[in-house]
């Protein structure tokens, strides 16, 4: 069954200095999948996410998004049009408590303008209700509630990470760039993570993760992309994948190809 | 629920009346005016903590925002158009009753803007400038944004010790009084002393209620994830340039209306008003994103430093304030988490020392 395409990067390039950090990429990802960016130390992927999401400026290529072209947006307008990502290293806004963290991720869910809210419209106030019972639904659902009303730098590494995938998925994104999600985690929480990520699967969302732990993302992954160099290696499925000689060399070495 | 938020207000609304019935009572009304010039600073400091503790965006130019704002409106009121009465520009704002004849002290008829016209286009232009200056400003980050407000300040200090017309080094001196509705004036007049100390305070709550309503909101919540990480911010499709921009004018536009009152409660504006560094310390003792502790600490060191308790050391005590802030509490010393931090140490300290007891 040929599957729709939801992101479509075309001959993506993007050099810092003489380093060409992204090199003439291009590959799809299909809608409803969760798909796997891997590769050694520098191969470009966290460059590949920023430019995806708006942060770095694209030198050249196109970044296409349910049809339509994305490249060269506003990060908030990319966010807007349904991508939204968890970072390699948590940024949650450490001095509101973890409740309002995910109530900001609801932002482009409600619609009160700066005005309305400074007068205090009652329709602020209604909004205001759903969006706090819609982002209580999430932390309940990451079984978060019992920190609701903690300041988010107070919370345990793991549980912030998982708090920043709840503020991420309250925007109601349609693509979540996943940053090294496992990073720092201990392989419990790992596990507990696989879960999560397919439990958001399950729900329809398309997921573009980067990770290192190879055993999470060949459990997860529908369709793997290698980059090595800032280039595409290969890509397929984690069989294919885990079989292909030049993925064995460049994550092992030449002896074992 | 959402009431509760608004409880504090009703609480410094009855501090207010017992704090007027009390200096009655004691024969001390004198020092209602200090306290009604403390209200309207108060007025840019809370301003000043929305943009600096809520968004986290610094601003050491606020002061000429203030100075726009009463500049504006001081020399609009003041100064005699009948020099241009031919014009017939000025005759249709004549008829349409935007500019009025008036009577100077010495019985010289005047023809001036009404204060309420001059009040409008005070706070139009300063929201303007603000625009002008935000726009290009408001996108840098840190002490970058701190050097080029603060440059901003500068500009405005020199346009008024250059230009004639605003007084250069001299204030501009009597200022009509501005009438308001059900009779109300904001003047420098003795027996209208009680009423301007309910005005300004009434200028505050309204300044409040705004900053509650923002605080609480998706705005607010928006400012306040700015401040806490803006690349994180505008991932989940938050416009953070726009969100603070619209601050700043937010707080500029205080500053402005705080501006135009004090001057017409004073009667005169002189280059004295630029104070922007005395706001951000003041900002910073309240504890920088402590709506209330700013408010606090703005009346206490406004109030003494109007009564002339520093002295000659007045700008001095200001500056060493700031200093002391950055070197010992530099996210403010009425700080919400270091507030919660201390209970919890005493509230600790005071079970050890009951089990002790009870062993």
């Amino acid at each position: 069954m040929p599957k729709k395409t939801l992101l479509d990067i075309h001959n993506l390039s993007r050099a810092f200095g003489g380093l060409k950090a992204v090199n003439n990429v291009s590959f799809e990802v299909s809608s409803g999948i969760i798909q796997a960016i891997i590769g050694p130390n520098g191969a470009g992927k966290t460059t590949l996410f920023n430019l995806i999401s708006g942060r770095l400026r694209v030198d050249s290529g196109s970044i296409i998004f349910k049809g339509m072209p994305i490249t060269g947006l506003k990060p908030y307008k990319i966010a807007k049009s349904g991508i939204t990502c968890t970072f390699q290293t948590t940024r949650l806004f450490q001095h509101m408590t973890v409740l309002e963290n995910v109530m900001a991720g609801c932002h482009i869910r409600s619609r009160a303008d700066f005005v309305s809210c400074i007068l205090g419209l009652p329709r602020t106030w209604k909004e205001e209700r759903k969006m706090r019972q819609a982002s209580q639904n999430l932390l309940e659902k990451f079984d978060l509630m019992h920190y609701a009303d903690e300041y988010a730098e107070n919370l345990p590494f793991g549980k912030q990470r998982l708090v920043e995938f709840a503020r991420a998925l309250a925007a109601g994104p349609e693509l979540l760039l996943l940053d090294e999600p496992a990073a720092g985690l201990n392989i419990y929480e790992t596990e507990e993570l696989a879960k999560f990520i397919l439990s958001i699967k399950d729900s329809g969302i398309t997921i573009l993760i980067v990770e290192h732990d190879m055993s999470l993302v060949m459990d997860i992954s529908d369709h793997i992309v290698v980059l090595d160099q800032g280039r595409l290696l290969t890509e397929g499925s984690p069989k294919q994948v885990q079989k292909n000689p030049d993925v064995v060399r460049v994550y092992l070495g030449e002896e074992y190809a | 629920m959402d009431h509760k938020r608004y409880y504090p207000i009703a609480v410094l609304f009855c501090i207010v009346i017992v704090m007027q019935l009390l200096l009655a009572v004691t024969g001390t009304s004198f020092f209602l005016k200090e306290l009604t010039q403390a209200a309207y600073y108060t007025i840019v400091v809370i301003g000043l903590c929305l943009l600096i503790g809520y968004a986290g965006q610094i601003s050491l130019g606020h002061a000429g925002f203030f100075a726009i704002g009463g500049y504006t409106s001081a020399v609009l009121t003041t100064f005699d158009f009948s020099i241009f009465s031919s014009s017939p520009f000025i005759r249709f704002l004549h008829t349409i009753g935007f500019i009025i004849q008036r009577e100077d002290l010495y019985g010289k008829q005047l023809l001036t803007f009404s204060p309420m016209v001059a009040f409008i286009l005070a706070v139009l232009f300063s929201a303007l400038a603000a625009i002008a200056i935000g726009i290009p400003v408001i996108r840098l980050h840190g002490h970058y944004l701190a050097m080029a407000t603060l440059g901003f300040g500068v500009i405005i200090k020199a346009i008024i010790d250059a230009t004639t017309v605003l007084g250069a080094h001299d204030p501009i001196t009597s200022v009509p009084g501005f009438s308001l509705f059900f009779g109300l004036e904001v003047s420098s007049k003795i027996p209208l002393r009680i009423p301007n100390y309910y005005i300004s305070w009434g200028v505050v709550i309204i300044a409040l209620v705004i900053c509650i309503n923002l605080i609480h909101s998706r705005a607010g919540r928006a400012l306040r994830s700015i401040h806490g990480n803006e690349v994180a911010a505008n991932s989940l499709g938050i416009n953070t340039t726009r969100y603070k921009l619209y601050t700043f004018i937010l707080s500029a536009v205080f500053a402005a209306i705080a501006g135009v009152f004090l001057t017409h409660y004073n009667g005169s504006i002189g280059p004295s008003v630029m104070k922007s560094v005395r706001y951000v310390a003041i900002v910073a003792v309240g504890g920088m994103a402590n709506l209330w502790g700013c408010v606090l600490m703005s009346v206490v060191l406004t109030f003494l430093s109007l009564r002339g308790v520093f002295g000659s050391f007045d700008d001095i005590v200001f500056g060493a304030i700031l200093i002391a802030m950055m070197l010992f509490a530099p996210a403010g010393l009425l700080n919400l988490t270091r507030l919660k931090l201390w209970r919890e140490k005493i509230l600790l300290m005071i079970r050890k020392y009951a089990k002790k007891d009870s062993a």
